[in-house]
């Protein structure tokens, strides 16, 4: 039987040759719900202006003005935001700390065992991994910065071994220079906001007080060390405007240390746990600090007067430690996470707890929020855990202070074997990209995103039916095609 | 309210270009579903839209001189249709000497059903059945290359031009070997799978739970009438309840497995019923529909591939909707962008059980009045390998659909990639592609699909970022 080739390419067609509007048809029901006749399954055309009317309707999101201050709102009032519980990791053996470089475009996040990975943040992908050097002992403890000139710097320490930082440049992760220090037992790193001073807390080789080393960037010539205290020095963060160090001593005061004057200013004395965590405040009035009882105080800079005490009544007793801490630019939303897998959120200047959200790997088995950020838009807040993940929140400014949950930063390597994944996409207004985003299955996707396959062929069905175009006002579980929808990592991506 | 830009205001230089490869297929009275499958896009639209398009494509299109259709360039840059850079081809090919880390083994050509629409004729054929050392060779090979290749591990699957499971001591024992050839090699844990016909001991299924961790495609017909009329032991008695024993045991343990209905052109209209019943008595991952073939046992007998089996097969999409399940045809797959239907382009590695290398799980025999298109290797001379006819490996390379003129035109191309060689070479009796009859069911669902992913999402427009799929091997592999 002889049958005619198949010609479907793009050709004219017969028109009438009335110059009609161009039309676009909704596709208003599936196919099978129509029998044989797909007449049923189309609506009435769309002019081109309206087609492009609710493609801007859309993909605008324009955010709501502020509202006055906001209220504790339980968790069971929240429908839409979803916590995350699944296994889609960042690094497989824990996160230890984040860092968010000057213009936001990459996240850089270093793992429990010396892996250290690149984030491109306007795609959400992996740009780049590497490792820092290990010590052949295996004692060794790594922190990450991030120099406002984009660079990376990753220090390592192995006890008996001098202190060395390693600088890295973005985005290719290349070693490109080093300190070597003379401090052991390596506390903190910060880097001035300027890029000019790094200060390293350690505890001094041949000495027993423990002391902060100052270098200068770029040169990384030694400016001079500042002796602390025998209890050592937990914590470092320089003031927004360079000018000030703030200390964290091992039993609990803090220390305001003035770069330029080489001399203490005064110091807040009011606690008895020793701070995990410290952040300032945008405008450098103030400074925050997170403590091992689970407390968070608010000390004003530099006199370090006690402002505000923060304490939700489910932190009381052990294992509450106050690890992560992030502000929103405005400073109206604090961010703290801590060892009991809580993320809350505080008004401020109040001290009102606003939110709490927990991430739990099982019924008793509950991370420990490590490192918070915020994006430089302050609509996303990034968070990591102990467990290697790093999960991406939609943080509107209406209500404030209530994140939900987006997406994870997801490197296939570090994902168990046989775990499942969804993947979907979100066109970015700003930008203009099309930004993929991976959840585990059965996640719910935010209203405007579609999704992708991401392996295995199958063919594609909706499961949920969708009413003519409108943008969504719910969430939309995944539902593009049911085999693709939930799929084992694929092996070559290891 | 946006506005309509022209081609300055948003940026861009020059005329408008179409980005790829673009197709116009109807749906209804003045209405064409506009489909670039390589963009994952697609919308329905009237014929000005169409014809506006193609003068964009000839560059017969001027901008600024019809306002209709500067908006419709901007919407067509929005779903990537024009002005989108390069588009990705799927064009995996192989060349050069064998590297496969994955096995198919032919057990057997025996069986314990008698099934009357059989591809195989399973057991009318001379009794074959795969010696162990068979087996082994073909194993310690493709683990031997999985080392080479650096990957995790390989992969072993039972087919049968009969029951693999008739063939008992060398599956399980095969298997074994393949987990020791495995540990000393320090690979991970081959992947190991079935298709069977479901009339299985308690025992067997015990072993197969336990020790198939790729899973089963049973073949079962839905409703216990219809799977009977075709589905008969030696003696001619329905299989239905054995197998349906099968099901609910692997769903009482959880073990994923697949169902594979076949469709003979008398049980069409019984389809959504016995789809109806499948979803809910058994909870099978996957359900593959498929028309009987006019192969073996079958052949001469009605074709299944009718317009009939479209419409049942509408009405058995939407009765698995409505349990939250869905059902498959393996030419319709929108999710799929490919240029080759299955692996016999792909270097698919199955030996029937004289030991000789197929690319095809239909070609299961050297008997097979094919078997000299689809073999394509036999056992080397000494203890191990294999040699191999490049030539005829290369005939089968090529089968990919870019090479078939007869698909060039048809919007299906990337998805169906030009379906089963054997079949339409068996049917027809020509080694160049001329089309079958599935190539309109093909179409007809595939159209249904994207008509689907459409509606799906929002009704206007479908577009999604186009996946990648495959995965690399040796002989050498290029993607395009």
């Amino acid at each position: 039987m002889i049958r005619n080739r198949p010609e479907f390419h793009l050709t004219s067609v017969y028109e009438d040759g009335a110059r009609d509007e161009p039309q676009i048809v909704p596709v208003t029901a599936l196919p099978w719900e129509t029998a044989m006749s797909r007449r049923g399954a189309l609506g009435v055309g769309l002019g081109i202006a309206g087609v492009l009317s609710i493609l801007s309707d859309v993909f605008a999101q324009e955010p709501q003005g502020p509202t006055s201050k906001p209220a504790f709102i339980p968790p069971t009032e929240i429908m839409a935001c979803k916590v995350p519980t699944a296994a889609l990791k960042a690094h497989d053996q824990g996160v230890n700390t984040l860092a968010l470089t000057s213009d936001g475009n990459f996240l850089i996040s270093s793992g429990n065992h010396s892996d250290v990975k690149i984030w491109d943040m306007a795609s959400g992908k992996l740009q780049k991994k590497f490792e820092t050097v290990k010590p052949a002992d295996g004692n060794h403890r790594y922190h990450l910065a991030v120099t406002p000139s984009g660079e990376i710097l990753s220090s390592w320490f192995a006890i008996g071994i001098n202190t060395t930082i390693q600088f890295y440049s973005l985005p290719d992760g290349k070693p490109i220079s080093q300190i070597i220090g003379n401090l052991v037992d390596l506390r903190s790193l910060a880097i001035s906001p300027d890029g000019t001073i790094l200060a390293v807390a350690g505890l001094a080789w041949g000495q027993v007080d423990f002391s902060v080393e100052l270098w200068s960037l770029p040169e990384g010539k030694p400016l001079g060390a500042i002796r602390t205290s025998e209890r050592g020095s937990q914590l470092l963060t320089f003031t927004p405007d360079s000018n000030n160090l703030i200390i964290s001593n091992d039993n609990g005061p803090l220390s305001f240390f003035s770069v330029k004057e080489h001399r203490f200013l005064s110091g807040a004395n009011n606690t008895n746990a020793y701070a995990s965590t410290l952040l300032v405040l945008p405008d450098g009035q103030a400074c925050i600090s997170g403590h091992m009882d689970g407390a968070v105080y608010v000390w004003a800079v530099p006199d370090g007067k006690l402002l505000r005490a923060l304490r939700s009544p489910s932190t009381y007793g052990y294992g509450h430690d106050v690890k992560a801490l992030a502000i929103t630019s405005d400073a109206s939303v604090l961010v703290t996470g801590g060892a009991d897998g809580v993320i809350r959120c505080w008004s401020l200047p109040d001290g009102q707890l606003i939110r709490e959200v927990t991430l739990k790997l099982s019924e008793y088995e509950m991370r420990s929020i490590v490192a918070l950020t915020f994006t430089r838009d302050g609509k996303t807040l990034i968070s990591a855990d102990d467990h290697g993940q790093i999960i991406l929140w939609d943080f509107p400014s209406t209500p404030p202070g209530v994140p939900c949950f987006r997406s994870y930063l997801f490197d296939s390597a570090a994902t168990p074997s046989g775990t499942k994944a969804i993947a979907y996409n979100l066109y970015d207004r700003v930008t203009g990209r099309t930004i993929t985003y991976t959840l585990p299955c059965g996640s719910p996707i935010p209203p405007g995103a579609t999704c992708t396959c991401n392996c295995v062929p199958g063919t594609s069905a909706p499961s949920v039916p969708q009413v003519p175009y409108a943008p969504p006002t719910t969430d939309t579980i995944c539902s593009c095609n049911k085999v693709c929808t939930c799929v084992p990592v694929p092996t070559f991506l290891r | 309210m946006s506005t309509i830009s022209s081609p300055t205001e948003i940026g861009l230089q020059g005329p408008p270009t179409v980005s790829g490869e673009t197709f116009v297929v109807p749906v209804d009275k003045d209405k064409y579903l506009v489909y670039a499958p390589l963009r994952r896009a697609a919308f329905v639209a009237n014929p000005r839209v169409v014809n506006l398009l193609s003068a964009i494509k000839e560059g017969r299109y001027e901008a600024g001189n019809d306002p209709g259709g500067d908006g419709l360039v901007e919407f067509l840059r929005r779903v990537e249709i024009l002005d989108a850079g390069p588009e990705f081809v799927p064009n995996k090919k192989y060349s050069g000497i064998p590297s496969p880390t994955s096995l198919t083994l032919f057990l057997t050509t025996t069986c314990n059903l008698r099934c009357t629409y059989c591809y195989a004729s399973a057991g009318e054929t001379p009794a074959k059945s795969m010696a162990l050392e068979v087996a082994k060779r073909g194993i310690d090979f493709v683990a031997a290359n999985a080392v080479e290749k650096g990957e995790h591990t390989f992969e072993i699957n039972y087919h049968g031009g009969g029951e693999p499971t008739g063939n008992w001591h060398v599956m399980t024992e095969s298997l074994a070997h393949a987990r020791k050839r495995a540990v000393e090699l320090g690979l991970g844990p081959p992947t190991a799978s079935t298709a069977s016909n479901g009339v299985l001991k308690d025992e067997q299924i015990d072993w197969i739970i336990a020790n198939l961790n790729g899973g089963v495609s049973v073949s079962y017909d839905g409703l216990p009438s219809a799977h009977d009329r075709h589905r008969l032991t030696v003696l001619g008695h329905g299989s239905s309840g054995r197998v349906m024993h099968t099901l609910k045991r692997f769903d009482a343990a959880g073990y994923p497995y697949g169902i594979r209905v076949t469709v003979t052109a008398d049980q069409i209209s019984q389809l959504p019923e016995s789809v109806e019943f499948i979803c809910s008595h058994f909870g099978a991952q996957r359900i593959q529909v498929e028309p009987s073939y006019p192969l073996g046992r079958w052949r001469g007998a009605p074709s299944a591939e009718t317009s009939n089996f479209i419409a049942a097969y509408r009405l058995a999409q939407a009765k698995a909707a409505a349990h939250g399940r869905e059902i498959f045809f393996s030419g319709a797959r929108l999710g799929t962008l490919t240029n080759h239907f299955c692996g016999v382009s792909q270097d698919t590695f199955a030996l029937s059980p004289d030991g000789n290398v197929s690319a095809c799980y239909e070609v299961f025999s050297e008997d097979n009045p094919l078997a000299d298109v689809f073999f394509y290797g036999q056992p080397g001379d000494t203890e191990s390998g294999y040699r191999f006819n490049l030539p005829a490996l290369d005939h089968l390379r090529g089968q990919s659909v870019q090479h078939r003129e007869f698909c060039q035109g048809c919007f299906a191309k990337w998805t169906c990639a030009g379906d089963c060689y054997h079949r339409a070479v068996s049917v027809t009796g020509e080694l160049e592609f001329q089309g079958t009859d599935r190539c309109h069911i093909i179409r007809e669902l595939t159209k249904d699909q994207i008509l689907s992913k459409i509606a799906a999402s929002g009704g206007l427009f479908w577009h999604e970022a186009p996946s990648v799929t495959g995965s690399p091997a040796r002989g050498k592999e290029s993607l395009l």
